[in-house]
């Protein structure tokens, strides 16, 4: 399992523990649109590589989430992977937080 | 010894070798060019985010040739070259394929379309050609009857110095014949 879902009363956090977003994991990230709360959080913590596959995934479940009315936010995402997020338009529909800020939302 | 300080140890002398590696078509051995990338671009003292982007685009290329190059037949190799040079690599990716004016045509025909509208679509194909081309300081590719040979330019820093993919062609092959 690539993926922990924590789920709250009101959020998801979803942890991605491989070090790669890869055509592997966007199986695993297509098959949680639907444990997605108010406010879902992905952590990429561990995450060192993502390629054109995760990336896809990624763009289908933030899309998604925008569908449904949920917040999606990014934390923990390194300085490369901000920038690939920016060529593909990611951060339009998936901000990147820090944790401590996203804080009051997950614990109202 | 760990391989960052085999690195660091090496970067005393400048590099001029060139390194050759032929994979099987399966994706399970992209990743054994990729991890090749990163410490080739370490060796050469590439920043956090060129090796990161290095890594991404070698990856891309990869993929693309086995899959679409070589339609993921196990038995025909997908060959990468890393030409190393002071402040400049250029990794050539050769397949048996053709897909590279395919995947660019599709590539053109959504440069004005939003990801959005891609994704609703599901017109995915060519997300790695979209991050190469954004991602390398050149690229070259030449398809023949025997294959597509791709390849691509990175300075030590993006844009440092001008491009002259010219001589640096000139280069390659002369480095070809030396180690034919």
């Amino acid at each position: 399992m690539t993926l922990k879902v924590e789920q709250g009363n009101a959020f998801t956090i979803i942890h991605i523990q491989n070090d790669s977003v890869d055509a592997t994991s966007a199986k695993e990230i297509a098959g949680i649109k639907d444990r997605m709360n108010q406010t879902t959080i992905m952590d990429f913590g561990p995450v060192m590589f993502i390629n054109s596959a995760g990336i896809s995934a990624l763009l289908k479940l933030v899309i998604e989430a925008r569908k449904q009315g949920k917040k999606l936010y990014a934390v923990n995402v390194t300085a490369h992977h901000r920038k690939v997020f920016e060529m593909v338009d990611m951060l339009r529909y998936m901000p990147i937080a820090k944790m401590e800020d996203l804080m009051p939302l997950i614990s109202a | 010894m760990a391989s960052d300080q085999l690195i660091e140890q090496s970067n005393c002398a400048l590099a001029f070798s060139d390194i050759d590696i032929q994979i099987p078509s399966d994706l399970v051995f992209e990743r054994v060019v990729r991890e090749s990338a990163v410490f080739v671009a370490k060796y050469l003292g590439f920043d956090e985010e060129r090796v990161g982007d290095l890594q991404l685009a070698v990856s891309e290329a990869v993929t693309n040739a086995i899959e679409h190059g070589n339609n993921s037949d196990i038995n025909i190799k997908v060959g990468v070259k890393f030409y190393i040079r002071a402040e400049r690599l250029a990794v050539k990716v050769t397949d048996q394929g053709h897909w590279v004016e395919a995947a660019h045509t599709v590539e053109r025909a959504n440069d004005d379309i939003d990801m959005e509208t891609r994704l609703e679509h599901d017109m995915t194909r060519g997300m790695g050609i979209f991050l190469i081309e954004r991602l390398v300081d050149n690229l070259d590719v030449k398809s023949s009857s025997t294959g597509t040979e791709f390849t691509m330019w990175f300075n030590l820093h993006k844009g440092s110095e001008p491009n002259d993919p010219v001589s640096f062609n000139i280069e390659l092959q002369k480095a070809d014949q030396h180690l034919n």
